[in-house]
């Protein structure tokens, strides 16, 4: 248990954590109060704990204790809040709400070894309740992010991987998915593919190639997110899918006008992609047929029509 | 309860929070916190008004410092000079020794070199600890 600065002036970020979701036993001892009272300057500094606590009551306080200091001393002032300063004899008790807040954590790793956790809230659909620069909570220390969250040192098992995957793929309705050989490798699912599903997974591998896919991926009770790469189990699929990522690049080129305009044109644009030599614009076409780029496969399937029309003219 | 946002809600919280940056793991997860109410005595650090730091310098010349030889060097009545001297002993400047013998305390003694006086007030504050989650 660790003492976190939580920046949330309003109170509306935290809610309230129901008594069948609390972990359980949710206990609370003064003393985790006591040890942050009596930590140094720095660590008060650190942490966003307020330097000027210097004590915890958890004993009844004794009447005398409890009238106000007296003003005509002139030693301190009155504070404004009547209900500053003064004690009712109720007040000592400690009362311990148990909240909960779904958070991104977003872990950053710097050059000279530091790590620094931010906690953002996010709402029910997933989106930042707050802006990029208004953290809910921030850990600077390397031994209390691992001490808070655990479950970050282990990367997610194959089983973890696993399971992320076949949610991603019933959320896409993907057939078979449970088929693909799927890793995860630098934060990054990587799912290979056969040749197979190259024609039933277009939607995946279309926005996968376009880096565009993201996911998350079960790591304990945590999901990380992650970004998804598809590659080929062999050379043969691994070259049709270097073809797709070719349509889709001429697909959001600008001057895919002009490169469409003649074969000639599309040829010169060929020989630059790194394809095979025996690529043809009916292969293109073919591909990008598949992959529903059914505008592109037309515009590129006519050129090579057009030219045969003119040979046999 | 973890969200399970949609395809483009991931890719835009990703891309928000990372961006090109290396090095950066993001995870969804709740948090539990343990948000504790607790009295709390506060210390805080002002200046002392004029009258008791008189009281506190007559302390330098009083012999004994009882409440006669205190209101000798400063003539302000023994009742008001009591009263005075009680409200500094409820704020640890000085303490009683018996019904009118006062010393200066720690506290006392470092009020009067710097002229400044750390008063203690409790009060209700909230404190957020982190637990697993």
């Amino acid at each position: 248990m660790n003492y976190v600065a939580v920046h949330d002036s309003k109170g509306n970020l935290l809610s309230e954590l129901s008594p069948n979701r609390a972990p359980s036993p949710w206990e609370f001892s003064p003393d985790v109060l006591r040890h942050a009272i009596v930590q140094s300057a720095d660590w008060k500094r650190r942490h966003g704990f307020p330097a000027n606590v210097a004590d915890v009551l958890t004993e009844p306080l004794s009447s005398e204790a409890m009238e106000p200091v007296n003003p005509e001393a002139g030693l301190t002032d009155a504070p404004a809040d009547p209900s500053q300063g003064q004690a009712t004899p109720l007040q000592h008790l400690i009362v311990d709400k148990a909240q909960v807040a779904t958070c991104a954590l977003v872990v950053r790793c710097g050059n000279a070894g530091t790590v620094e956790l931010s906690g953002y809230p996010v709402s029910v659909y997933g989106n930042l309740v707050r802006g990029k620069g208004q953290p809910l909570f921030s850990l600077h220390d390397p031994d209390e992010i691992r001490q808070v969250f655990p479950v970050l040192r282990e990367p997610p098992s194959p089983k973890e991987v696993t399971d992320g995957w076949l949610t991603l793929a019933a959320r896409l309705m993907l057939p078979k998915a449970e088929q693909a050989d799927v890793r995860f490798e630098n934060d990054v699912l990587v799912i290979r593919l056969a040749e197979e599903q190259l024609g039933r997974w277009t939607n995946l591998i279309a926005l996968a190639m376009q880096d565009q896919l993201y996911w998350q991926v079960p790591r304990g009770p945590l999901l990380q997110l992650c970004k998804v790469f598809v590659e080929g189990v062999d050379s043969a699929t691994s070259m049709r899918l270097q073809v797709l990522r070719s349509i889709l690049n001429l697909e959001q080129d600008a001057r895919r006008g002009a490169i469409v305009q003649s074969e000639a044109a599309l040829r010169e644009w060929l020989a630059v992609q790194g394809l095979p030599p025996g690529m043809s614009p009916r292969d293109l076409a073919d591909v990008a047929f598949r992959f529903q780029r059914y505008r592109l496969a037309y515009e590129i399937a006519e050129l090579e029509d057009m030219s045969d029309a003119t040979v046999e003219c | 309860m973890i969200p399970s946002p949609s395809l483009d809600a991931i890719r835009g919280l990703y891309t928000t929070l990372v961006g090109q940056a290396e090095d950066c793991t993001v995870v969804l997860g709740e948090c539990f916190f343990h948000t504790v109410e607790a009295l709390v005595a506060v210390e805080e650090v002002g200046g002392i008004d004029p009258m008791p730091f008189f009281v506190l310098r007559a302390f330098e010349f009083a012999r004994p410092a009882d409440v006669e030889q205190l209101d000798g060097i400063l003539h302000i009545g023994r009742q008001v000079m009591r009263q005075m001297l009680n409200g500094m002993a409820a704020n640890g400047l000085v303490t009683a020794e018996s019904e009118s013998m006062y010393c200066l305390t720690e506290s006392g003694r470092n009020t009067l070199q710097t002229g400044r006086v750390v008063s203690r007030i409790l009060l209700g504050e909230f404190f957020a600890f982190c637990i697993r989650p």
